[in-house]
This record gives C-alpha cells, sequence and structure tokens, in this order.
C-alpha cells in the first residue's frame, strides 16, 4: 500500500488548490485508502460547516484589495464633477441632510457596528453608574462624620440605632423634654429610611454615646466581640485563606445585620424578655463565628 | 465601512478565541483526571496501588474502643468502621507516608493500642523535613472506636463506627451509621448526619446541616444543630429533644414527632417549616417578633393571647395544644414565618 496522504495536502484538494494532475492523484489514493478517505471527507465537512457558518458573511461583497483600490478610484473620478458642482452650489441643507440619512441605511455591518457601539455605550453607562453610587456613598460617610460632632445639631437624623427618648427613660434617664428632644421625635421617622450602618456602641455619634447604657450584660458580650475582632484584625493577613477570609466575612455581614435589627428592638423594648434574647442571640452568633475564624488564625501548636 | 469591519472582525475573533479557551479548559479537565494516582510512590511498609505507585499504610493491633486522632490540611479523610480488632490507615498518594503511633502505651507493646494517632507526611522520614501531607486518607477501625479528626479543606466523611468528632474548616463533613455521639464543626462546609442515633451537636457557620433519620438509644439523647446563614433540614429525627438555630438560613422538620419530644427552633430572619402527620399531638408555643407570620394547618386550642379567628395566619405570639399535646414545640423568629404543615 502507498504511503498515506499529507493532511496538508488532503486540505489544499479540499480547498480546490491543488492542480489537476496532484487532485486526480489525491482522488486515486483516497479511493482505496479508507483513513485518507475518512479524513478527505472529515475536511471536507468541516469545509462545509465553516462555508456554512460564515455565509452571510461571504454573501456580502468584500472586494480584494486591489479591486477596492480600483472601485475607489473610479468612484472618485466619478465624483470628482458632482463635488464641484457641489462647491460651486455652496452648503446646501438637503445635502445635509442626505448624509444623514445615508449615516442610517440598514446593512448587516452597520447593525452590527450600531450594536456594538450601543453595548460600548451602555457599559460605560454602568461603570458611571457604579463609580457614581460609590462616590456618592464616600459623600455619605463624609456627611455621618460630619455629623458625629457633638454640637452637630441633624446627629439624631443619621442614626439608625440611637435610643429613643422613651427608651432613655426605660434606661433610667428622665425625659427633659427639651426643644431638642421634640426635634428628635420630629425627625424619628427618618431614621427607618436611612441604610443599616451596623455600628457597635462605641461608634455610635458621641452624643449617642453619652447617653447610651447598654442593656444588662451586653457589655461583657461587646468586650468579648470587640477582643476576638482584634485578634482576627491583627493577625498576619496571610494567615487566613481567601476561602475562609469570604467566609468570615459573609457571614459577619449576617451577624451584624441580625445584631443591629434586634438591637433596634430590644431598645425599643428593653422589657421584652424576647427581643433582648435575640440580641444575645445575635451576639453569641457572632461570638460563636468569631471564636472559630480567631482560631484559624492563631499560630498552630504542631501536632507532632 | 472599514470601521464595521474592523468591528465585526473583533467580535468574530473574540467569538473564536472564547470557544477555544472552552474547549482547551474542558480538554485540560479531562487530561487532569485522567492523570490522578499515577504517580510513582515511594511508600514503606506494604505497597499497594496501580502501576508503579505504591501507596503507604499500616495497621495495628487496636482495643474495640480505640480512640483514633488525625489531622490534616487539604486532604480528604475517610473513615470506616470494620469487624476488626485493628486500625488500618492507608495514604491514597503515592509520595505521602502514613504512620500510626499509639499514644500512652505505658504497658507492653505488643498490646492491642487503646489510642491510635494518624499521622502522615508528604516525605520519607529519612528527610527531618518531612511535613504535613494533603494526600486524602482512609481508615479502617473497629466498630466501637471513637475518632477526632480535623481537617482544613478536605472533606470528611465517617461510617460505621460508635464516636465522630470532627473540626472542618472549609470542607463537608458527611457521617452515617454512627451509634452513640456525634459532634461536628465546620466554618464553611456542609454538616450531613444520616441513619445514625445517640447523641448530635452539629454546628456550622456558613454551611447547612441535614439530618435524616436519627434515631434514639437513650433517654438522654439530644439533636443540637446551629448555623449563621445556612439551612438545617431535619428529616426523621426521632431523638426527644431537638433544637436548631440558624440566623438567615431556614430551619425545616419533618416526620413524625417523638412522643414526649422537645422541639426548639429558633431563627432570626429566617422561617421555619415543621411536616408533621396529621395524627400528631403537641402542644405549640411560636412566637415571632417583627414582620413574620404564624400560620398552622392544626386546628389548635388556644391557650393563650390569641385571637379566636378561624383563618391560619397569625402574629405575634400562638400557644396552643393539638391532640393531647404529647410534645413540646417551641419556635421562635424575630422576622422569620413559622409554619406548621400537615403531611
Amino acid at each position: 500500500m502507498r504511503e498515506c496522504i499529507e493532511e496538508g495536502v488532503l486540505q489544499s484538494y479540499v480547498d480546490c488548490e491543488l492542480s489537476r494532475e496532484m487532485a486526480e492523484r489525491v482522488e486515486a489514493h483516497a479511493a482505496h485508502c479508507s483513513t485518507c478517505s475518512e479524513a478527505l471527507d472529515e475536511a471536507a465537512s468541516e469545509m462545509a460547516m465553516f462555508t456554512r457558518a460564515f455565509e452571510p458573511v461571504m454573501l456580502t461583497d468584500v472586494p480584494t484589495v486591489r479591486l477596492r483600490a480600483s472601485l475607489d478610484r473610479a468612484i472618485a473620478e466619478r465624483s470628482a464633477p458632482i463635488e464641484i458642482s457641489e462647491k460651486k452650489q455652496g452648503w446646501s441643507f438637503n445635502g445635509w441632510l442626505a448624509s444623514f440619512s445615508e449615516l442610517f441605511k440598514v446593512s448587516p455591518q452597520r447593525a452590527i457596528g450600531f450594536a456594538s457601539l450601543i453595548a460600548v455605550i451602555a457599559f460605560a453607562a454602568i461603570f458611571a453608574t457604579i463609580y457614581l453610587r460609590r462616590a456618592g456613598n464616600n459623600g455619605n460617610d463624609v456627611e455621618t462624620l460630619a455629623i458625629n460632632k457633638p454640637n452637630a445639631p441633624t446627629t439624631n437624623a443619621t442614626a439608625t440605632v440611637s435610643p429613643s427618648p422613651k427608651e432613655n427613660r426605660t434606661n433610667g434617664e428622665p425625659d427633659k423634654g427639651g426643644p431638642n428632644d421634640n426635634q428628635n421625635n420630629r425627625r424619628q421617622p427618618k431614621k427607618q429610611t436611612k441604610p443599616v450602618l451596623v455600628p457597635e456602641p462605641d461608634q455610635l455619634p458621641r452624643v449617642e454615646q453619652a447617653s447610651y447604657k447598654p442593656l444588662p450584660g451586653e457589655q461583657n458580650y461587646l468586650k468579648a466581640i470587640d477582643s476576638l475582632t482584634s485578634e482576627i484584625q491583627e493577625s498576619d493577613a496571610a494567615t487566613m485563606k481567601p476561602s475562609l477570609r469570604a467566609e468570615y466575612e459573609r457571614n459577619l455581614a449576617v451577624v451584624n445585620q441580625a445584631i443591629d435589627s434586634t438591637r433596634r428592638a430590644a431598645r425599643r423594648n428593653p422589657n421584652d424578655a424576647d427581643a433582648v434574647q435575640f440580641l444575645y442571640s445575635s451576639y453569641q452568633s457572632k461570638l460563636d463565628l468569631l471564636s472559630a475564624v480567631a482560631e484559624q488564625v492563631r499560630p498552630t501548636i504542631a501536632t507532632r | 465601512m472599514r470601521f464595521y469591519s474592523s468591528i465585526v472582525t473583533v467580535l468574530l475573533s473574540t467569538l473564536l478565541l472564547c470557544g477555544a479557551s472552552a474547549h482547551a479548559q474542558k480538554s485540560s479537565g479531562k487530561g487532569a483526571g485522567r492523570g490522578e494516582g499515577m504517580g510513582r510512590g515511594e511508600g514503606k511498609g506494604k505497597g499497594k496501588g496501580s502501576g508503579e505507585a505504591k501507596l503507604s499504610e499500616q495497621t495495628v493491633a487496636a482495643t474495640e474502643t480505640v480512640n483514633v486522632t488525625l489531622t490534616t490540611g487539604a486532604g480528604n479523610i475517610t473513615v470506616r468502621g470494620w469487624d476488626r480488632k485493628e486500625v488500618h490507615a492507608q495514604a491514597k498518594e503515592a509520595d505521602a507516608r502514613v504512620e500510626l503511633r499509639k499514644v500512652g502505651g505505658a504497658g507492653v507493646a505488643s498490646n492491642p493500642a487503646s489510642h491510635v494517632e494518624v499521622l502522615i507526611s508528604s516525605k520519607s522520614d529519612d528527610d527531618p523535613d518531612a511535613d504535613e501531607s494533603d494526600s486524602p486518607v482512609t481508615l479502617d477501625v473497629p466498630r466501637g472506636a471513637t475518632v477526632f479528626l480535623k481537617s482544613q479543606d478536605g472533606d470528611v466523611d465517617v461510617e460505621g463506627i460508635t464516636e465522630a468528632h470532627i473540626e472542618a474548616v472549609d470542607g463537608r463533613v458527611d457521617m452515617r451509621r454512627i451509634s452513640r455521639a456525634i459532634e461536628a464543626t465546620s466554618i464553611g462546609g456542609d454538616v450531613n448526619l444520616e441513619d445514625s442515633s445517640g447523641r448530635a451537636r452539629l454546628n456550622t457557620i456558613g454551611g447547612s446541616i441535614e439530618v435524616k433519620d436519627l434515631r434514639s438509644s437513650d433517654a438522654g439523647d439530644f439533636l443540637k444543630a446551629k448555623t449563621a446563614s445556612g439551612d438545617i433540614l431535619l428529616d426523621r429525627v426521632a431523638t426527644s429533644r431537638v433544637e436548631a438555630n440558624t440566623i438567615s438560613g431556614v430551619i425545616k422538620l419533618e416526620g413524625a414527632l417523638a412522643r414526649g419530644g422537645f422541639y426548639n427552633f429558633t431563627t432570626t430572619s429566617g422561617d421555619v417549616t415543621i411536616v408533621i402527620p396529621a395524627d400528631s399531638s403537641f402542644s405549640l408555643t411560636a412566637k415571632v417578633s417583627e414582620g413574620g407570620e404564624i400560620v398552622t394547618e392544626f386546628p389548635l386550642k388556644y391557650t393563650s393571647n390569641t385571637s379566636p379567628a378561624s383563618h391560619p395566619v397569625h402574629t405575634g405570639r400562638l400557644a396552643g395544644t393539638y391532640g393531647s399535646g404529647d410534645a413540646n414545640i417551641n419556635l421562635i423568629s424575630f422576622s422569620g414565618t413559622l409554619r406548621l404543615r400537615k403531611k
């Protein structure tokens, strides 16, 4: 049996690039060689697949470079007198409109081009929105910090967890009924529309820190949480695996959200044992999370 | 026109590149799968494996109630109970070496071990720098054994023993046919327990907990399941005390209640669903604090603080009994919905 034909030659045969003599040799060989025959069929089927895939593109008139140059030349020669006559006529409104109508003539290439342009603009708009939103959040942070100044008059308007005057009474502080309290009462509805900040009591605005009295036993939770949080933060970042960090941050957000919502409820109703229990349960969950993570980031003792 | 042609070309090229890279990724994945486990080993002791690879393994005589400890990094741990009074360990990668060390062996060296520590290292012990290996390990232990396992990223699979105490960080924990006590904690992995009995304490932070067919072998047996953001799914749990707690996940209990059993389920924002037979007998205390609802398909005899309305949706607190009130169900959610459904 003769040697099989090289793949490149088979591909050239499929592409009709072989001489007639060579093509006949390929056909003769393939007629007797099942391997080459199969390869030939496979190449032909691939060619057919590509032809089908690029059919829309191939149907459009894509001139060669030389042909394109000659076409451009011919068009330039034909259009030259028109341009002169147009120049003679000066600026024409109809011509200006016609140039726009030319722009909106539909062709597949233009459709794809416009679609690409729209996609780019959409992405740009999305990025711009995200960027602006972040910038807006940063602005809020700045605003919050400014409001946290002790003498700022709008402190309570931004606080999400500040105890209400009623709560102050239940915590043993008399309701002075001063003008500021009235102001606070008027602004209370705004509190619920603010985003959740998840502050710890020590992160509250100073005015609220002064008036804030933790629930019985709450301080112990907060101390323990603070200690473990410090330990985790002080540990080498490399000791926490990315997967663990992701899990930690995800669950920390969940727990903080729970603490925030339950704390608000507990402060509204400090005598509600269930509300307080929910808050303590949330603290305990945070402690569990921090303990588990702290254990992982602590320097380990060799097991052997 | 040239501009549009360029755009078309770029789009087509991107499409082709995406296709090619996806194909390449698929091919490399297949290649890695085929290549696994074909390395050449240098394990000591008995060799066993495919081709030239020799997997390190060791066996020691042990008591029926032997304690076995093992700590690994990323390698999976598989434990199986068997009828022999021996502990057998095998590393699943050729470049890992496994060693069984008797702990606290003050007696005769030939006596069966009551405590075995499994050590797995990545190099031969001629090398002083031998370190922990990430090789998977399988252990065969007596059915009466108690195992203490720690894994960082590996999964843990335990079956057919008496007690399992498992700590995992990122791995999944699967346990089946554990007869007396189960304690499993994980940070990010799921914890699954099936076809077992006794006391079970299951904790995970980000993972879910699933328990199927947990029986009670003693009056003091219990199931305590706790997770932060994962779900807790309990199916046919027959221990007399069942406690489940999650912050944002859901709790679902399905199956008959234990006579005189105590069920205490708490969530912060997750829902609780209890699906029990229509002929169940229980007393219910349910409470939602903010925004949640209590929905029951059982016509309860209300005991306190409950509106006499006939519709099954309530808010706030609900207390009542159904049947003779054998089991006690206590459901509390801060803002989730509590549901009792007939099976």
